[in-house]
């Protein structure tokens, strides 16, 4: 069971990960309809899962959450948003959701949950995204929350059997300064 | 004093990186354009040097060559002091992943001498062959306007750049995604 709210967005929360949602997790980092987009390519068994809660355990330079849904007496976990490396100029933001939540806007709005939290809490610069080019959910999410694209790094990484192109998007803070005005 | 020779052209050598090079390998951390490349914002005292050379070079992971210049009768062995003077050095980060990050820094005194390009050259010509790696890829950081036509001379091709990506310098630069497959280097 996901723990406390953390942020709140209009239909999803963004709650802290404790040690029983391992198996949660485990489920998404296997299903190769999250894992291949993601570039995990090894399985995980629970006890992994659960070893790499207790890394993020007192890691003051990223942040794990797990993305819920508020529908009944318990929060309901869909996925997960990660923000790397906070020590960065530019710290990365990464997420996912289990593929029967996709298409709902879930994850568009998860991430702007995330990217309004990682300007407000924290002195950045800016952020980016990465995703393999035929990602078009992932891209889209970006796209959606105003990201820039700024790059195409052809025949980066192998995945799915063959090598794909990765795409780069970063968002400055004006650019989301902008964006909570238009909002 | 670096080891044996692990490659060789004309002009330069590759030579394994040893410990005893760390106060060598230390001035690159004093060259804040450089060292970004290695994701360090700051210099290192000389013990740090010799941690990342024994965490960060010596890793299977990655492959480290100090580009050097010999003199005519040096042995391939570990040489004497008279016998090479190295001049920078080369790093391939992650040769066992699908597109390794090439960083590689000559010393201020020996520059202009083409020993960064034939270095480079040489370590890009290693890789590909030691290695089966299916591109490579570089970030020189906006404003070191040489590094970046170093690697256009060698065929790398930029991909895009990321604005404002690190502090240097006193501003926010962008920095530069250069990336070279094999076909086009073996065209």
């Amino acid at each position: 069971m996901p723990g406390a709210v953390f942020r709140r967005g209009d239909r999803v929360t963004l709650r802290t990960v404790e040690h029983e949602d391992a198996e949660f997790l485990q489920r998404g980092h296997n299903d190769p309809a999250v894992a291949v987009p993601l570039g995990v390519n090894m399985p995980e068994n629970e006890s992994e899962a659960q070893a790499s809660i207790e890394d993020h355990e007192g890691d003051n330079l990223n942040v794990s959450l797990l993305v819920c849904l508020e529908d009944g007496d318990d929060p309901t976990p869909i996925g997960q948003v990660y923000l790397m490396d906070l020590h960065h100029t530019r710290p990365e933001l990464s997420y996912w959701l289990l593929p029967e939540y996709h298409g709902n806007g879930y994850g568009t709005e998860a991430t702007e949950v995330l990217v309004d939290y990682a300007f407000n809490a924290h002195e950045i610069r800016g952020l980016q995204a990465q995703a393999f080019a035929p990602n078009d959910g992932s891209v889209g999410v970006l796209e959606n929350l105003d990201f820039e694209h700024e790059g195409t790094l052809r025949d980066a990484r192998f995945r799915d059997g063959e090598y794909v192109d990765v795409v780069w998007y970063g968002l400055l803070r004006e650019e989301w300064d902008d964006m909570e005005v238009d909002d | 004093m670096p080891g044996p020779i692990v490659e060789t052209a004309e002009d330069v050598t590759l030579r394994t990186v040893e410990r005893e090079d760390a106060a060598f390998i230390q001035r690159f951390y004093t060259d804040p354009w450089a060292r970004v490349g290695l994701h360090a914002t700051s210099h290192k005292n000389e013990a740090e040097v010799e941690e990342t050379i024994e965490e960060e070079f010596e890793d299977d992971g990655n492959a480290a060559y100090l580009v050097c210049v010999d003199s005519e009768d040096a042995p391939y062995d570990h040489p004497d002091d008279e016998d090479t003077t190295p001049v920078g050095f080369v790093l391939a980060v992650h040769v066992d992943r699908d597109r390794p990050n090439l960083v590689h820094w000559v010393a201020p005194e020996y520059r202009g001498e083409g020993y960064a390009e034939a270095g480079l050259e040489l370590a890009v010509e290693t890789i590909f062959r030691t290695y089966d790696v299916h591109s490579l890829s570089t970030n020189p950081v906006d404003g070191d306007e040489e590094t970046r036509q170093r690697y256009e001379s060698l065929g790398f091709v930029h991909e895009g750049a990321n604005r404002e990506m690190e502090f240097v310098e006193g501003e926010y630069r962008d920095v530069h995604q250069y990336g070279l497959l094999r076909r086009e280097w073996e065209a």
